[in-house]
């Protein structure tokens, strides 16, 4: 049983990663913890159930829910952190205004959509699966091993070679300096949320889809998850964040499989707790060289 | 006239750091601002390029009041500054630095003659190209600052004490670099603690005294004027 554990694993880790790249991305630029991420995540999944409901069609409405998502997210930093930079204030306040963030946008889900679990559609199982002995791999756990890899090939494309992800890693560094290059820091700044909106959007159509599950606080535990894939990997690089979130998903797998499913939920946190006291910059963290 | 000062206050809270000052830039020019340290200089510097907010009076370039736009739009207008301690990325290339440098231009072409020229200024920022910046000497950071901010030839190059924390040779290599980018023709001012290199590599100079300009001339005056010598050039 252990390659069954493993394969469901990798299918469940992938998703984690791409929840986990947005707090990735978010720390590398502002060396922020965006708690407001898994509110965001959430809302995700929820918002397509509502655009289904007006009859976007399952694939439009998860398109229409990633562009909304990844709004939300430039809206969590125009309204709530922006503000706070502007007067220079101090990274708790930055952070503590995340978190409060987090519960605005999760009670009025909760206010308008109802607290209820609602049923999430399964849309990307095509009935499906490829048997090799006694294991069997789905379709639905290959497309999002897929789809979660293209999206993270693709961020990481547009960090690694494009300008404006250049610029991303430059403002990372040096805001001041950034600046002085003509950049203009706030606009980067707003496309990083979106990117990690957007990609939040994404790990909550397959994790919605996964599940078949969706309500206003299912971001509370994967984005607990997500957040403990991302410092695992090192916050702030793309592809540890993608490691960590497939560690986090296979022991989560192999726990269920051999301990049972009440201790799947622990294993997260006792990795988080044991990467922050052996390894704190995770396992791909970088160490900054700077000689003055 | 390129750039003009006119009457510009900064304050810090209670604090008023800029009071009144005038300067101005001609085209081909090179200025200095000297001053000792606290003076006001580099507030000086930020004020004109929108990092710190003007309490009054204005900053004209090129004909248009620039006074308290962003600095990212200043800068597209063409004016580039090399910041108070280089401020290079660390964890970026050199050859990621000089990059960012030319953030504004999209031309493949431009961005290559730009190295090239950057590279014939600074032989030593080749060699080095693929090095993290982080990893550089002092001197070679303030070359690469300066390499930055060349690559997008400006209009006026504003440069905030290249002098500090260096070995007196890397000095003296630093001032040729823009001795000679000013024989080229680019338009610089230059902010400078050292008043001794300063006046020498300058046309015209200005000394601030506590967020005042108490003095502006031309540099070989300026050099003569006892008050100078007895304040900035060592009697």
């Amino acid at each position: 049983m252990l390659l069954q554990y493993i394969a469901n694993g990798i299918a469940i880790g992938m998703a984690y990663a791409i929840v986990a790249l947005g707090y990735s991305i978010v720390f590398g630029i502002l060396r922020l913890l965006n708690f407001s991420h898994a509110a965001v995540y959430a809302f995700s999944a929820n918002m397509i159930l509502v655009f289904m409901g007006w009859h976007f069609g399952i694939w439009g409405a998860v398109a229409v829910s990633i562009v909304a998502t990844g709004l939300l997210a430039v809206c969590v930093n125009q309204f709530a952190l922006k503000p706070l930079r502007k007067k220079n204030s101090d990274k708790v306040a930055n952070l503590i205004t995340t978190v409060g963030a987090s519960y605005i946008i999760q009670n009025l889900m909760v206010m308008y959509l109802g607290s209820e679990r609602k049923t999430f559609p399964f849309f990307y199982d095509f009935g499906v699966s490829i048997d090799i002995g006694f294991y069997t791999i789905t379709s639905a756990q290959i497309s999002m091993f897929v789809i979660a890899g293209l999206l993270l090939v693709f961020l990481t494309l547009i960090i690694r070679k494009t300008k404006v992800g250049l610029a991303m890693r430059g403002i990372e560094q040096n805001p001041l300096a950034a600046n002085l290059m003509g950049i203009n820091v706030e606009w980067i700044i707003a496309i990083a949320f979106f990117m990690g909106g957007a990609s939040a959007a994404v790990g909550g159509a397959l994790i919605g889809g996964y599940y078949q599950l969706a309500y206003p606080s299912m971001g509370v535990m994967v984005g607990n998850k997500a957040f403990a894939s991302a410092v695992l990997g090192g916050l702030g690089v793309l592809h540890g964040a993608a490691i960590g979130g497939l560690i986090v998903g296979v022991l989560e797998c192999l726990i269920i499989g051999y301990l049972g499913a009440s201790y799947r939920d622990g294993i997260a946190f006792v990795l988080l707790i044991i990467t922050l006291i052996i390894k704190p910059a995770g396992l791909f963290g970088k160490k900054n060289i700077t000689k003055v | 006239m390129l750039l003009e000062i006119k009457d510009l206050n900064t304050r810090y809270g209670p604090i008023h750091a800029l009071k009144g000052v005038n300067l101005s830039v001609n085209e081909g020019e090179m200025v200095t601002l000297i001053g000792n340290n606290g003076a006001g200089k580099t507030t000086l510097l930020n004020t004109l390029t929108g990092l710190v907010h003007a309490a009054s009076g204005s900053v004209i370039f090129e004909g248009r009041d620039i006074t308290n736009k962003p600095a990212h739009q200043i800068m597209r207008g063409g004016i580039n500054m090399v910041p108070e301690g280089r401020q290079v990325f660390p964890s970026l290339t050199v050859e990621e630095n000089l990059r960012l440098g030319a953030y504004l231009i999209d031309k493949p072409r431009e961005i290559e003659r730009g190295y090239e020229s950057v590279y014939d200024l600074f032989p030593r920022l080749r060699e080095r190209r693929r090095q993290n910046a982080g990893t550089l000497s002092g001197g070679e950071q303030q070359m690469l600052a300066i390499g930055r901010a060349m690559m997008r030839t400006p209009k006026v190059l504003l440069l905030d004490e290249p002098s500090l924390g260096l070995a007196p040779n890397l000095i003296m290599n630093i001032f040729e670099v823009l001795e000679r980018i000013h024989r080229d023709g680019m338009t610089i001012l230059l902010i400078e603690q050292n008043a001794n290199l300063a006046l020498d590599a300058a046309d015209r100079g200005y000394v601030l005294e506590t967020g005042r300009i108490v003095l502006e001339g031309k540099c070989s005056d300026l050099k003569r004027d006892p008050a100078v010598k007895k304040a900035y050039l060592g009697g």
